[in-house]
């Protein structure tokens, strides 16, 4: 069964509403039943809810936004492709990451490394915008700021690939081990053993910044 | 929790994570008083806990960036092109593509290509083995059958020496076997 893209936006304020309520009570595996069984709004609400997630993740791994943002495509064409398929067996952040994971550790290990000379002032100066909604950050607190985030980047960036993506999924997606073991395809124990050196790496590495 | 008290949690092997998930805030709060009661009277917890929490502040610090607002019409784009192709396309694009990509299954096909090669191998055997080994598998075999019927034959006759003529008769026999320019043992 073929989906009509993009799908037409409703007008009424209150569909969109609703749309949020709904979105907020469904869960993943349910949407994307829902996607399998032809409804193009439930794809919609999926990407709206893990779009964010799944492009800063790939970021963080590959550190290149363009490269970062065509991986979180290839990742939900992938997941749409596979809609007819799809069987909740894990969860379906499980396998959305396991989807972003594999592709970033592929792109890593063919060696398509683009160069990273993306400005990095640009990125800096978006996320200290983020930070400080309501005024103009000071010279100082914008040095502070580069200087944190280029050393973590530098230290993500020195982890081996496994051990970044089981950090970054530990941090900043909120994956617990047995959701990370799934998605790295390992156990859960290895899981814990490579967060066990990332952190332990992480603490040598950053402890000059305490 | 009682093993905590006791010692140090560092060296525990679920201590690590135990101060792991107690400085990212998720522990549950019961064992987090007894984490920060322990961690006031270790100074190796204490000090791996400050640094650990260096860590999460340097990883807050990295914001996330905003998603480009084109990101969903350039998907949709993709996807509608997809849906244009012919259905062989997608159907091969679906097996050669699949959702977790080829690496993480490669051992399996590694291994189902070997398996592969192997029997193929042993079907194609019998007609890669030289007629010389052949000839040699022959003789030996027929040197033993003929060694065998001369001792049942002299069995049966009631005569336990086996006659030497006979056996010698089986292996003048035997060497019609032999191929051209070969002795019985194969060498040249």
């Amino acid at each position: 069964m073929s989906l009509v893209f993009p799908p037409q936006p409703s007008s009424d304020p209150s569909v969109h509403k609703d749309m949020e309520a709904v979105a907020a009570l469904e869960r993943d595996a349910q949407l994307m039943l829902r996607v399998r069984q032809g409804d193009e709004i439930s794809f919609t609400l999926l990407l709206e809810r893990h779009r964010g997630p799944v492009v800063n993740f790939l970021h963080r791994m590959v550190q290149n936004r363009a490269v970062s943002e065509e991986l979180a495509q290839e990742v939900f064409l992938r997941v749409y492709r596979s809609r007819e398929t799809y069987e909740p067996t894990a969860k379906f952040t499980t396998w959305l990451f396991r989807i972003a994971t594999h592709l970033a550790l592929n792109w890593i290990r063919d060696g398509k490394k683009e160069t990273r000379n993306e400005s990095l002032s640009e990125e800096v100066s978006e996320g200290m915008e983020r930070q400080v909604a309501d005024r103009q950050p000071s010279v100082e607190q914008t040095m502070i700021y580069e200087v944190k985030v280029r050393e973590i980047r530098k230290a993500i960036e020195a982890l081996p690939e496994k051990q970044r993506a089981a950090i970054l999924m530990h941090k900043y997606q909120g994956l617990d081990y047995s959701q990370i073991s799934g998605a790295l395809c390992c156990t859960e124990s290895a899981v814990k053993s490579l967060l066990f050196r990332a952190y332990e790496t992480l603490r040598s590495r950053l402890a000059h910044l305490a | 929790m009682d093993s905590i008290k006791w010692h140090c949690i560092k060296n525990d092997k679920r201590g690590v994570e135990i101060l792991t998930d107690y400085c990212a805030g998720i522990l549950d709060p019961a064992v987090a008083i007894e984490i920060d009661t322990h961690v006031e009277q270790c100074a190796e917890c204490r000090k791996m806990v400050e640094a650990q929490r260096v860590v999460w502040e340097m990883l807050d610090a990295w914001t996330p960036l905003e998603v480009s607002r084109n990101f969903d019409a350039r998907l949709f784009a993709r996807i509608s092109d997809e849906q244009a192709e012919p259905g062989w396309r997608q159907w091969l694009r679906r097996l050669f593509v699949p959702a977790t990509p080829y690496r993480f299954w490669k051992p399996a096909v590694s291994l189902a290509a070997a398996g592969g090669v192997v029997a193929l191998a042993l079907a194609v055997l019998p007609g890669v083995i030289p007629e010389r080994d052949l000839g040699q598998t022959a003789y030996k075999t027929a040197y033993k059958s003929a060694y065998k019927s001369t001792a049942v034959q002299a069995s049966m006759s009631g005569s336990e020496e086996i006659d030497l003529e006979q056996v010698q008769q089986a292996l003048d026999d035997m060497e019609l076997l032999t191929p051209v320019g070969q002795t019985p043992s194969g060498r040249l």
